[in-house]
């Protein structure tokens, strides 16, 4: 088994991605899009005299990873995507598109359709620049791309665009049409949680909650030598996922460790230190303790945004809100439509996205997908998610976009406006934030891990207020080890930028576990952990073995014929027509028994010829047959072989070999 | 390897199915129904299963295939009364409807107030808490050993196939299911798994149905009639499923006619029915999951309800009304008015139990009904039987078996005669062994263990088997390094004469520039006596004995 980290992605939005070859199958594990990167390009919008110059004004590109396998040849090799979040399946097209593209991609369900849903919102704002700009010409490289341009622009600018020495440069792609979406939905498996695929007869693949959002999973990927645990960020406790189902991994041969959000969380240092003294709330999870350090402060940062948007729309502001998390979204417009009823408020919450409508409608009918919480809602017949009211009430509004003719011609203000794109650079967002930018009782709420100074560059002078909210969105650092010690996996592949994470928490708590550790673009050869393959026997064969028990008395043997086929992941053998032409190879080992052997070959009538004893010594016997023509000869023993000297014909030898068959182990 | 299916309802009949089978040293009860013909035994006779009673030890889990009652019935009963507190596992929205069936089904006996009610509406709740729900195709380990799988059914909405297996024994249990998509549902859809036993219903086990569009055309032109004609159409149906389903067909009709005539649903159940049904579109069809970001299928637009003062307004109208097959309830109050009126419709949407109204108004032209001593019912209007049903029929089982192709087939839910004659077609026409063990009998079955296909690589090891540890098979080259052990070599010395004699001569008489020997030519050298006499005997002794001679050294 190998396995290459392509990259640590960034956050939330941007998932790490490796690959991960196993029994000769190449596995790519997500195809994310680093989003944030398009900041280098300038917003649309010529209304922006005194904007900020600096960033590119074209149609944008966008990055993939850095070493993506873009080209035609690299991605032909690939047998499988595996895909764990909407974000893990945005550059899907761009690997769809090239020539001889035929892996099976799997994702749940809900990740599924919520990718696609995602990619086509991004198709369609991107038009917004195409309208602009007008389109590309095919097959050359953009002005920007040119190196004088390239030169022109800023360290931060340059950093994000080439990376470090330039190798970023290549991974920049011009998006995809909506027909390359459709096209690449085409290679989509999709399954449902702890619902078992198997690709070409081997591989079992098998999503389980991971707890992140809704739809989104860890996987178990079952080879024929054993089992890889595909980790991803996962959350412990879920406001809407259904929650992290670690139960089903556990006992899985190795775990591909790729939760990197304590990297980008920055808590990397700060939580070490304060591990002991950090206000912890043991769940108590029948025997497992994690800490549920977090849900606290999750609840307290939920009713501290709350606060924040009533006092706006109370001084009259308008709020807005383009968070890209589905599941912190909808918790922020239950939450505030909540708090605005309890403040006895009367503000309208508008919704902008071409796929509005759609999402949600769709997450009220996935009640299978949801937590406890809301599956009950099921049961005690009521609507999944309240927004079905809102929408009922005429409190929360839906439209395509903000040109759609059912959009009122002057928004009634405040109000509190839900939009994409969390970049900042395209969709209904940039409207209002030129709306509503020089208003200081305006309030913008941002997700963490996005960096508000380019990203907000284009839009200043800002007087709106700008909230910028971290939530949890990975395995926080003290319950790694927990976790991996509950699972007990033989091998952990662990990101070498975590290292520090795991050797800390490993003097606590001494993991049975052996560690290995990878880095970005670095194949790292795991060992095999099973050095056997599984194997089932049917009846008819197993009844045809006919065993033979060894000196040592709990050992048996049997030489068998078999059928040996791949069914679903399992071996199988079976009886073959003609059992009976079997090697007639003997093989002995360990030492005679020689009192035994002479009493088998008296049996047969040959005794130790005492006339010419002499010549009998300890490992020699003279040797004749009482009854036969043939011999005298001579048994030579030695600890590896026993040799027949002397006039041996065909039949004394195959009585010879007969005794020497009772007196030592053989087959 | 054996498997037992003790049937304790729906052998040889319609009504109370479960089963218990027993696979690989695990037991499992499939359905948990009730007989609604029957009050005074509607239940299955759980006594065979444990005499004591403690449930709890002798079976595994509980399964229930879908919200009917002749499936999920007894289930408070067996939990609350009988005091089963084990896992019991149904989809979704089985867990969601069935609680409402159950109520439906209370209220029913509470009516008629003679005591037959055997749980409360207290223990429908409690029940229900205890239900683990399961997703299509989720597998779910029920224990280290018993893994479940649920398959889509159709039939009705969360109608699932089970699947179960134990180490290598498998085996499905169908419940009820449709092998034709209607208006609201998917057809039944399974994976080509490996199976022991299948138990399938057999309700149509002999009909071979018509194409559904004339028969639902046929449907819809009965009803126009009717209420042109200014008839009352009454349709007896549960709140689930049927109800749904015709009233998506009455509604799109009635828009594509453009009619005025009232539709309506009984009180507020059915109403409620359908919030259930607008949270389980991911389980209905495929076309109603696409059309549904548009407008939701199941607010239909012409569809009011009904208000008990209207039985006796005059006018055509519409009538859906609680419970299904007239057994009781609000659907045989309006029967027993509107029954008289030559011009009204009652609409049989579905299979009826022997022993209710509907069972004998489905038998032919019954005039009269006698309810019981003192009420006798005149029955003067039109019947008709929608004969488009959510059961398959004969022609979808016998697919199923051979998409299957079990090693054994168990026959359930269905008569006994036409149960008979579909044994013997699929032992006929399948070759495959059938059964249809009546109530309270049990079936032992043989399994062979696993079949392969015959395309494997035939290959041949050793076999080493150690006591307290998994058996291991080897190649012959391997085995001795497994053991961890030395080869004892046995070799034969043997001394015997081999004839040179010619070789000499045959040397002399060479040509001058090649020697050639045994098809082996070798160039002349100039010391030809000193150098081949060797390697010439070497040649000649490989060719006497049939052991390979190494001849190296010599020059
Ligand atoms: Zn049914
Ligand atoms: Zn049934």
């Amino acid at each position: 088994m190998k396995l290459r980290c392509l990259g640590k992605g960034g956050g939330f939005h941007f998932p790490a991605c490796h690959i991960l070859e196993i029994d000769g199958f190449r596995i790519l594990l997500e195809c994310p899009i680093d989003l944030s990167a398009i900041a280098v390009f300038s917003p649309i919008s010529a209304v922006f005299d005194d904007a900020n110059t600096e960033l590119i004004n074209a149609v944008p590109w966008y990055k993939t990873v850095t070493n993506f396998p873009i080209s035609d040849l690299e991605a032909s090799l690939i047998d499988v995507v595996v895909v764990s979040t909407p974000s893990g399946m945005l550059g899907l097209p761009f690997l769809a598109r090239t020539k001889n593209f035929s892996a099976k991609v799997y994702a749940t369900e809900v990740t599924a359709r919520l990718g696609k849903m995602a990619m086509e919102e991004l198709v369609e704002m991107h038009g917004e620049f195409v309208k602009v700009y007008g389109l590309e010409e095919d097959g050359c490289l953009p002005k920007w791309m040119d190196m004088v341009e390239l030169r022109k622009l800023s360290l931060a600018l340059k950093e994000i665009v080439m990376g470090e020495n330039g190798e970023d440069l290549a991974s920049w792609v011009p998006l995809y049409s909506t027909e390359d979406i459709n096209e690449s939905m085409k290679k989509f498996c999709v399954l449902k949680y702890a619902e078992e695929s198997c690709y070409n007869g081997a591989l079992i693949l098998t999503p389980y909650a991971s707890g992140l959002e809704i739809g989104a999973s860890n996987w178990k990927i079952s080879g024929l030598r054993g089992s890889v645990t595909y980790l991803t960020n996962s959350l412990f406790r879920s406001s809407h996922a259904a929650k992290f189902d670690f139960r089903s991994l556990q006992g899985n041969d190795v775990i591909l460790f790729s939760d990197f959000s304590p990297l980008h969380e920055n808590q990397l240092f700060q939580d070490n230190e304060n591990l002991s003294s950090m206000p912890s709330r043991r769940i108590s999870d029948d025997s497992i303790d994690f800490l549920e350090s977090s849900d606290v402060d999750e609840d307290e940062k939920m009713s501290f945004l709350c606060s924040c948007v009533i006092d706006s729309v109370k001084r009259r502001g308008s709020v807005l809100i383009p968070i890209g998390q589905l599941g912190i979204m909808l918790l922020l417009l239950e939450e505030i439509s909540k708090s605005l009823k309890s403040s006895n408020l009367q503000v309208p919450m508008f919704m902008f996205s071409p796929v509005a409508e759609e999402k949600m409608g769709y997450v009220n009918f996935i009640p299978e997908w949801l937590s406890e919480s809301h599956r009950q809602k099921l049961f005690s017949g009521k609507p999944l998610f309240s927004h079905a009211d809102l929408f009922e009430e005429k409190r929360l509004q839906l439209f395509p976009d903000i040109n759609s003719s059912d959009v009122p011609m002057e928004l009634r203000e405040p109000c509190i406006v839900f939009c994409p794109h969390w970049s900042l650079r395209s969709g209904p967002v940039v409207h209002f934030l030129h709306l509503w930018r020089a208003n200081k009782d305006c309030l913008l709420i941002l997700e963490k891990g996005i960096d508000a100074d380019l990203t907000l560059s284009p839009f200043t002078p800002l007087a709106l207020k700008v909230l910028q909210c971290s939530f949890v969105c990975g395995i926080t650092i003290p319950n790694i080890s927990l976790l991996l010690n509950f699972l007990h996996p033989k091998l952990v592949a662990f990101p070498e930028d975590l290292k520090k994470v795991i050797l800390l928490s490993k003097e606590t708590t001494p993991s049975p576990s052996s560690f290995l550790f990878y880095t970005d673009n670095m194949t790292l050869h795991v060992p095999k952990v099973n050095d056997n393959f599984e194997a089932y026997m049917s009846m008819k064969l197993a009844s045809q073995l006919q065993p033979r028990k060894l000196q040592q008395q709990n050992i048996a043997i049997a030489r068998s014929g078999a059928q040996l086929s791949l069914q679903r992941g399992k071996f199988f053998l079976d009886s073959i027509p003609t059992p009976d032409k079997l090697s007639s190879r003997k093989i002995h080992w360990g030492s005679v028994d020689r009192k035994q052997l002479l009493t088998a070959l008296e049996e047969k009538g040959i005794v130790v010829d005492h006339d010419t004893s002499s010549l009998t010594r300890d490992n020699c016997y003279n040797l004749k047959n009482v009854n036969g023509s043939s011999g005298p000869f001579q048994l030579h023993f030695s600890a590896s072989e026993t040799i027949i000297t002397g006039h041996a014909d065909e039949t004394l030898v195959s009585i010879i070999c007969e005794a020497i068959d009772s007196a030592a182990d053989g087959i | 390897m054996a498997i037992e299916c003790l049937v304790l309802g729906a052998g040889q009949e319609v009504g109370k199915s479960c089963v218990v089978v027993t696979i690989g040293g695990k037991k499992i009860m499939f359905d948990c129904g009730m007989h609604m013909g029957r009050v005074d035994n509607p239940y299955p006779d759980f006594s065979r299963l444990s005499p004591t009673g403690d449930f709890d030890n002798v079976l595994s889990c509980v399964i229930i295939t879908h919200c009917h009652l002749d499936h999920v019935g007894a289930l408070p009963f067996f939990t609350q009364v009988c005091g089963y507190r084990g896992p019991i596992y149904m989809t979704y929205p089985t867990k969601a409807l069935s609680p409402i069936m159950l109520e439906d089904y209370h209220k029913i006996l509470t009516e008629k107030s003679n005591g037959g009610e055997k749980f409360t509406l207290n223990d429908v709740k409690e029940c229900m808490k205890k239900v683990i729900p399961v997703n299509i195709k989720e597998s779910v380990q029920v224990d280290k050993d018993l893994q479940i799988r649920a398959y889509y059914a159709g039939h009705v909405l969360g109608a699932a196939m089970f699947y179960a297996k134990v180490g290598e024994s498998t085996l499905v249990y169908t419940g009820d299911y449709s092998m034709t998509p209607d208006r609201h549902l998917g057809a039944a859809e399974i994976d080509r798994i490996q199976l022991d036993l299948l138990i399938t219903e057999s309700t149509y086990a002999t009909t071979t149905r018509d194409s559904r569009f004339a028969l639902e055309r046929e449907f819809l032109n009965v009803v126009h009639k009717c209420v042109s004609d200014g008839g009352k159409v009454l349709m007896p149906t549960f709140s689930m499923g049927r109800t749904q389903e015709l009233a998506i067909m009455l509604n799109d009709y009635w828009e594509r006619m453009n009619l005025k005539v009232p539709i309506y649903f009984s009180a507020g159940l059915t109403l409620q029915a359908n919030v259930y049904y607008k949270m389980l579109i991911g389980w209905t069809s495929q076309r109603i999951k696409q059309s549904y970001v548009k407008c939701n299928p199941f607010d239909f637009k012409h569809v009011l309800p009904f208000n008990r003062s209207y039985i006796d307004s005059p006018g055509p109208c519409v009538l859906f009304a609680t419970p299904g097959m007239l057994t009781g309830g609000f659907s045989l109050e309006v029967f027993m008015k509107w029954a008289p009126s030559k011009e009204n419709l009652v609409i049989l949407p579905g299979y009826c139990l022997a022993g209710t109204v509907g069972h004998q108004l489905m038998s032919g032209k019954v005039k009269t009904i006698n309810l019981d001593k003192n009420t006798q019912i005149d029955v003067q209007c039109q019947i008709h039987q929608i004969s488009f049903s959510p059961h398959t029929d004969s022609k979808g089982i016998m697919d199923l078996i051979q998409f299957l192709s079990p090693y054994h087939v168990m026959l359930m839910h269905g008569e006994k005669l036409n149960m008979e004659k579909l044994k013997g077609k699929i032992q006929s026409e399948l070759g495959t062994p059938c059964y249809n063990p009546a109530n309270n009998e049990t079936q032992d079955l043989k399994t062979s263990h696993f079949h392969v296909s015959r395309n494997g690589n035939v290959g041949e090891g050793i076999l080493i088997m150690e006591k307290e540890k998994r058996a291991k098979f080897v190649h012959e080259d391997e085995l001795l390094q497994t053991l961890n052990t030395e080869e004892h070599k046995v070799k034969i010395a043997g001394c015997f004469p081999v004839d040179i004699g010619k070789l000499q001569s045959s040397v002399s008489s060479l040509q001058p520039n090649l020697i050639e020997y045994g098809g082996h030519k070798f160039s002349e050298n100039a010391n030809l006596g000193k150098f081949n006499i060797l390697q010439l005997l070497q040649i000649k002794l490989n060719e006497l004995i049939n052991i390979e001679i190494v001849c190296q050294g010599f020059r």
